[in-house]
C-alpha cells in the first residue's frame, strides 16, 4: 500500500457511491431476477479538483509536485492508499462516513492526474480516484 | 416485479495430506459455517454438467492467480490428489445464510491450468453412473474391486 494522499483541501469534490456487485436477468415475461455476488459495495468514485495551486511545495502549502510525487509513489494506478480527512473538509461527519470509511475500501487512482497550467507557478490539478474492495490476505 | 437472489458457495478442499482449505465467495469478512471458518476467496465455478448417460459432472473453479491459489494447486500435487465438497446456499436479505442447501456435491481433483491472471482447478465427480443399462446399484469395493478415481471405468 502506498503512502496517504497529500493533505490538500480540494476546490471541488464529486463523489459517487459504490454498488453491490450483481447481475440482472430479464425474462420474456418481463419479470426481473437479480443475483447478488457479494455483501459489500464497491467501485466508489471520488473526483477532486485543486484549482490554482503552486507547482512547488512551500512550508505551508502542498502543491502539484506533492500530488505528482504521490502518484509516482503509488505506482500510478496500481497501488492503493488512504485519503486524509482534510480532503473531506466541510463535509458533514455522517456523510463523510459513507465516503471515507466504507468497510474494506481502498482508494487508488483511476487515471493519471491531469495538470493544467494557469500561469507561472500555478496549476489546476484534477484527480480521479476509485474506491475498491481489497480481499483480506489469506495465510 | 423483481426477484432477488443471493447465493453463496462454500469451498471445502482436502489436499494430498488430508489438510482442509475452506473458502466462500460472498462475505468479504469471512463466514463461519458450523464450527469451521471460511475465508473469503474470489472464486467462481463453471461447467457443472449433468447428462442422461450418467452424472459425470465436471467442474472448473477459477481463482485469480494469487499466492494462496498457487498453494492450493501445489498442495494438491497439481490438483490431482484433492477432494472437494462444494455447497451452494442462499443468503437472506439480512445477510444470514439459510439452512436450505441448494446443492452439495463431492468432487475429486483431475488437474489444473495456469495463466498470468487466473488459475483453473478442474474437478470431476467421485463416482459416476457407468451407463444407462447398468443396474442401479451402488458401486463399492465389494462388487467392483478397487474403486476408480474418475469416470474412466472399463467393464469387462
Amino acid at each position: 500500500m502506498a503512502d496517504q494522499f497529500p493533505e490538500i483541501k480540494p476546490t471541488t469534490r464529486k463523489f459517487k457511491m459504490g454498488d453491490t456487485p450483481s447481475t440482472t436477468y430479464t425474462s420474456l415475461s418481463g419479470a426481473i431476477f437479480k443475483r447478488s455476488f457479494g455483501n459489500v459495495k464497491t467501485n466508489y468514485t471520488l473526483d477532486l479538483t485543486f484549482k490554482n495551486i503552486p507547482d512547488s511545495t512551500t512550508e505551508n502549502f502542498k502543491s502539484t509536485e506533492a500530488i505528482l510525487t504521490h502518484y509516482e509513489g503509488a505506482d500510478g494506478t496500481f497501488s492503493s492508499f488512504t485519503i486524509p480527512d482534510l480532503v473531506f473538509a466541510g463535509v458533514n461527519s455522517n456523510v463523510k462516513g459513507y465516503i471515507q470509511a466504507p468497510t474494506g475500501i481502498k482508494w487508488r487512482y483511476s487515471r493519471p492526474p491531469e495538470v493544467q497550467s494557469v500561469q507561472s507557478n500555478l496549476s489546476t490539478v484534477t484527480v480521479s480516484l476509485i474506491g475498491e474492495i481489497e480481499a483480506p490476505q489469506i495465510n | 416485479m423483481t426477484n432477488e437472489i443471493r447465493l453463496i458457495q462454500f469451498f471445502d478442499l482436502t489436499d494430498a495430506k488430508g489438510l482442509p482449505y475452506l473458502f466462500q465467495n460472498y462475505f468479504i469478512e469471512g463466514k463461519r459455517k458450523g464450527n469451521k471458518m471460511f475465508d473469503f476467496a474470489p472464486f467462481q465455478t463453471q461447467g457443472h454438467v449433468s447428462n442422461l448417460g450418467g452424472d459425470n459432472s465436471q467442474l472448473t473453479i477459477l481463482f485469480p492467480t494469487t499466492d494462496y491459489a498457487i498453494r492450493l494447486v501445489e498442495l494438491g500435487k497439481g490438483n490431482r490428489k484433492t477432494q472437494l465438497k462444494l455447497t451452494t446456499k442462499t443468503v437472506n436479505k439480512s445477510g444470514t445464510v439459510t439452512d436450505q442447501i441448494l446443492s452439495e456435491e463431492f468432487y475429486i481433483g483431475i488437474g489444473a491450468s495456469f495463466s498470468e491472471s487466473t488459475i483453473e482447478l478442474r474437478f470431476n465427480t467421485a463416482i459416476d453412473a457407468v451407463g444407462s443399462s447398468f443396474p442401479a446399484q451402488r458401486l463399492s469395493e465389494d462388487n467392483v474391486g478397487i474403486l476408480p478415481l474418475d469416470s474412466a471405468l472399463s467393464l469387462r
